[in-house]
């Protein structure tokens, strides 16, 4: 990685779930609202704790996810965890990986971008996303979903591409306001995370660690106690400081990898079954087999 | 379980990995009695060479109109201008198993055209006599078979290559559909053998049947117990919109009972269980491609 490498560092220990980044990104990328007809319906909102759009989407590119933690009277012990999701921009991006048309592509800056006017709607990138954060878009265009919406094909967080080329932040960074979300130099944002995880630990949070880099594995200071910080897919451009397990901020609790992985495996045994059923097929027909058998009656 | 987004791969797509593997089945039957070099069943042979034309026409029709933007489905073959920097004007990512699936069935639908124009020379005295040292040619029919076990093998590759359930968790996948695929090829040739009145092409068949599907009943016992090794398999074998066609239809009328026939059966039934040779193909891919979506939905 080099210093232009650009990204996001999210601390969800100071998150308190305002959902300014959500409105911010929706405000800058024009993006619609997900189901005009909930709205006319009144019944838009998920009334799922305070989330109101459940998940991230072609449409809803950012994403504030709530954990609430209650003990079973719901009194004597409580928790809220809060955490703004959106496309981690990942170094080894699936996606990326298994576009058949090199309509996703990778900036400058280390982000992961579409082409809309390339992409032919296959949706194989929404199966290789191990975070479910790629989606299709079935209803918007640019007429009624604004720019960014070509209906047919695939949207997610580019961030912030047009900005971060003339030297702007993010949307949702810049309107953070407790810079949860912080952009800038991913070198930057990775010694902020150490701080982070430093004074966390120095305080008694020693449950709080890194989402996305293994700060001691990058040379970086970070106490050894307590929780470990866990790379995945070969590091994420946009990576969180997390206060429990992956899976209960719905993220993959190991690194999945990427999924060409499994493309040895199987290509491997199709292969060796090829050559297997070649050579039992041509063995059936050979003409050993008509001796044996009785004379061709019809023929 | 990780938020995960579903490709939501329907109907259609099912409807191709089905034509997909009957054609390339039908072709790879088709380069087995070429390459055998067996006169005997050169009758079978014309009429089994008419059979994979028509049908992988239909597979990129389905897979086309499955995409979000079907009049853009050209990106898969050639490079738009615009998109990621790759040398060259055609496009192929090799880390993309969808890019060898769309050149496999590019290339595949010119072979599958040389043997229906043959066949229909000797059958309907079409006039492309003058293409019958192509047709008949020992390299033809090798790189048309391997491509017919590309064709068939492709999408089970393809699945694994994500990050959703049972696909994802499955190493033999792509063994498991190459067989199936071997396997509808010789219920085929049976069916195909039945309608002339070939016995000697029965009598093979019969042979190839046994072979193709003792290969697909390992191999699939090998899918299931891999599957249920890493925790992946209930999906496929008990969600109540997978489980029974899996077993009814992929294991017990696809697989067991034509294995059956091809053994203790008559000559008579081997096109019995050719057709259900065509129906395993069918329910076990039903059973693969909407796993995943039973697995997601809970």
């Amino acid at each position: 990685m080099t210093a232009t490498q650009k990204g996001m560092f999210v601390d969800t220990s100071i998150c308190t779930g305002c959902k300014a980044c959500q409105v911010a990104c929706k405000e800058w990328n024009q993006l619609p609202m997900e189901d005009q007809e909930a709205v006319h319906l009144g019944n838009a909102f998920l009334a799922d704790s305070y989330d109101n759009t459940g998940h991230l989407s072609a449409t809803n590119w950012r994403h504030v996810k709530f954990m609430e933690q209650f003990s079973d009277d719901r009194r004597t012990q409580s928790r809220w965890l809060m955490m703004s999701d959106s496309c981690k921009h990942c170094v080894d991006a699936g996606c990326l990986e298994v576009c058949p048309t090199g309509a996703l592509f990778r900036t400058d800056f280390g982000a992961v971008d579409i082409h809309n006017d390339v992409c032919i709607g296959c949706r194989y990138c929404v199966g290789a996303c191990p975070f479910g954060v790629i989606s299709f878009n079935d209803k918007f265009d640019g007429t009624t979903g604004g720019p960014h919406m070509v209906k047919g094909t695939v949207n997610k967080c580019v961030l912030c591409s047009d900005r971060v080329a003339n030297g702007l932040g993010t949307a949702c960074a810049k309107a953070c306001p407790t810079s949860s979300i912080t952009f800038g130099n991913l070198d930057d944002l990775k010694r902020l995370a150490a701080s982070r995880i430093q004074a966390l630990h120095a305080r008694g949070q020693t449950d709080a660690y890194v989402y996305g880099w293994d700060l001691k594995a990058e040379g970086y200071d970070r106490p050894s106690d307590g929780a470990q910080d866990l790379k995945v897919v070969g590091g994420l451009n946009v990576f969180y400081l997390l206060l429990d397990k992956p899976g209960i901020y719905g993220l993959p609790a190991h690194d999945p990898g990427l999924p060409q992985k499994n493309i040895l495996p199987n290509a491997g045994g199709a292969l060796l079954m090829a050559g297997v059923l070649g050579i039992a097929g041509v063995a059936s027909f050979r003409k050993r087999r008509m001796d044996a058998a009785a004379p061709a009656a019809v023929e | 379980m990780p938020t995960l987004q579903s490709p939501e791969w329907g109907w259609l797509i099912l409807g191709a990995m089905f034509f997909s593997a009957i054609a390339a089945g039908a072709y790879f039957a088709y380069s087995s009695i070429e390459l055998a070099a067996n006169p005997g069943h050169r009758r079978a042979l014309w009429y089994l060479g008419l059979i994979p034309l028509p049908l992988i026409i239909i597979v990129p029709i389905l897979l086309t109109l499955d995409l979000g933007q079907p009049l853009r489905f050209l990106n898969l073959l050639l490079r738009s201008p615009a998109a990621a920097e790759r040398p060259g004007p055609l496009m192929f990512n090799p880390m993309s198993p969808l890019d060898w699936g769309s050149w496999g069935l590019f290339l595949f639908g010119g072979f599958a055209l040389l043997a229906f124009l043959d066949s229909a020379t000797h059958i309907w005295r079409w006039p492309f006599r003058f293409l019958e040292p192509i047709a008949h040619n020992i390299v033809i029919a090798i790189i048309g078979g391997a491509l017919s076990l590309l064709v068939g093998a492709y999408l089970g590759v393809l699945l694994p290559v994500t990050q959703q359930p049972v696909w994802s968790d499955s190493l033999v996948a792509g063994a498991l559909y190459v067989t199936m695929e071997a396997f509808a090829g010789m219920g085929l040739a049976a069916i195909v053998a039945s309608r002339v009145g070939a016995r000697e092409t029965a009598e093979a068949a019969r042979t190839g049947l046994r072979y193709t599907g003792l290969a697909t009943v390992i191999v699939l016992v090998v899918f299931v117990a891999q599957l249920a090794i890493v925790g992946a398999a209930a999906p496929l074998a008990f969600s109540l919109r997978v489980g029974p066609v899996f077993w009814i239809g992929g294991v017990v009328l696809g697989l067991i009972v034509p294995l059956y026939l091809a053994w203790r059966g008559t000559l008579d039934r081997l096109a019995v269980a050719g057709w259900l040779t065509v129906l395993c193909v069918l329910a076990l891919r039903y059973s693969v491609l909407f796993s995943a979506t039973a697995a997601l939905s809970g």
